[in-house]
């Protein structure tokens, strides 16, 4: 079944076609969850609201081609996610940070040594402010202007926030390189 | 600007599983609490929805009736309790009715306005007097009825056990007889001039105080006599 076709039987409330919807994206949308909020439970309840919200509000959903539903479907769980982490104080970001960063790419390091459920873990082991950033920038392609409308900051701190963790995440793997 | 670094995490995590990541998603737990949260809210929505409905209903019908009630109790007349008086007691004519010809299920009043015994008992607002149409019947023209005041009547039927007394002859007095009454569902109760006499309920549709039928001259007779 097509996504357009399901997103249609979608909106006339078709129970099968929002379980085949929610069988389709759910692995990609619980791993977007899983960056942004380190516990389980609580990332599961995050993305059952979101697919609840999706739902209920894809009346005003225009399917305009592959990976349409994936983006506003994205869209909404990230929503939900920041949601999450400020009902629960966890998103503590300075107004304005105007700590050294360098606007410069960080130099490559070999991913082949290290598995990727390792480099996750070292994401969610981050201050949600870091891993915040870190994921809208890298994951979301949002700029640093959007994340810092999107998270009510200024756009020197997105940066500095960015940095620090990207700072961070390569000292984990180079650490965990060093150690094999 | 994104390093290789982070373009190449991007694409290992997108293209792993969670179980890959070591994690474990319990899909079905995730899959009923979707479903029971569209369940709550459209099951919040409904009795609120019907007990809107049923209150509403009530006043709707209760206002209904509260109206017909207050519409009722304007138009009623209610007659009270009166007295039938032999014709031992009262001078005048004396009209025998033969069983036949009673008119069923009406209220009978014998309106003695004039007459002192009777009058704060007798509060009449109807009467009426079979015609003399039977053949072979004693019978003689009713005395006049007189009408008194309007007075609410009372919705008993009672049968006549000894003939009417005809009252001393009252002012604005209409007198009917069966001759006139051509179609038995003639209501003069719905015309507001007919509402004025006693006769009116038994007024023909048609009927006028001045008219040519029997009973308009009848009438005229007895109040040429006054």
């Amino acid at each position: 079944m097509t996504e357009a076709a399901l997103i249609e039987a979608c909106k006339r409330k078709e129970s099968f076609a929002q379980r085949l919807l929610y069988d389709r994206f759910v692995d990609k949308m619980y791993l977007l969850c899983m960056r942004y909020i380190a516990q389980e439970a609580d990332a599961e309840e995050t993305l059952s609201d979101a697919f609840f919200k999706f739902f209920r509000n894809i009346d005003k959903f225009t399917y305009i081609g592959e990976g349409s539903v994936r983006a506003w479907l994205s869209k909404i769980v990230v929503n939900e996610c920041l949601m999450f982490l400020r009902k629960k104080k966890q998103l503590v970001l300075p107004i304005d940070d105007t700590g050294v960063h360098s606007g410069l790419a960080e130099q490559d390091t070999a991913l082949d040594h290290i598995q990727t459920k390792d480099i996750m873990r070292h994401i969610q082991a981050m201050p949600a402010g870091y891993r915040t950033v870190l994921n809208l920038y890298v994951f979301e392609d949002m700029s640093h202007k959007d994340i810092a409308a999107l998270l009510q900051i200024s756009e020197s701190t997105s940066k500095s926030q960015l940095f620090k963790a990207r700072s961070m995440l390569k000292q984990k793997i180079t650490e965990q390189g060093a150690g094999h | 600007m994104k390093s290789s670094l982070e373009q190449q995490l991007k694409q290992q995590l997108e293209q792993s599983s969670p179980e890959d990541l070591g994690f474990k998603p319990d899909r079905e737990r995730m899959w009923h609490r979707i479903a029971a949260q569209q369940q709550k809210k459209t099951l919040l929505f409904r009795p609120w929805l019907t007990h809107a409905a049923a209150i509403a209903a009530g006043l709707v019908i209760g206002s209904f009736f509260l109206a017909r009630y207050q519409e009722d109790a304007g138009q009623k007349q209610v007659v009270p309790a009166v007295a039938v008086h032999t014709p031992q007691q009262q001078a005048g004519a004396v009209m025998q009715q033969p069983a036949g010809q009673l008119q069923p299920a009406k209220p009978v009043t014998a309106a003695l306005q004039h007459n002192p015994v009777t009058k704060s008992a007798v509060q009449p607002a109807h009467a009426w007097v079979a015609s003399p149409s039977a053949a072979g019947q004693n019978t003689t023209l009713p005395q006049p009825i007189a009408a008194a005041p309007q007075q609410p009547v009372t919705a008993t039927a009672q049968p006549l056990p000894e003939p009417l007394v005809a009252a001393k002859e009252q002012p604005r007095v209409k007198v009917l007889h069966l001759m006139d009454i051509n179609n038995e569902n003639t209501r003069a109760m719905q015309q507001p001039e007919a509402q004025r006499t006693v006769w009116a309920w038994m007024a023909p549709p048609g009927a006028s105080p001045g008219g040519n039928s029997f009973s308009a001259q009848v009438g005229q007779i007895f109040n040429d006599k006054k």
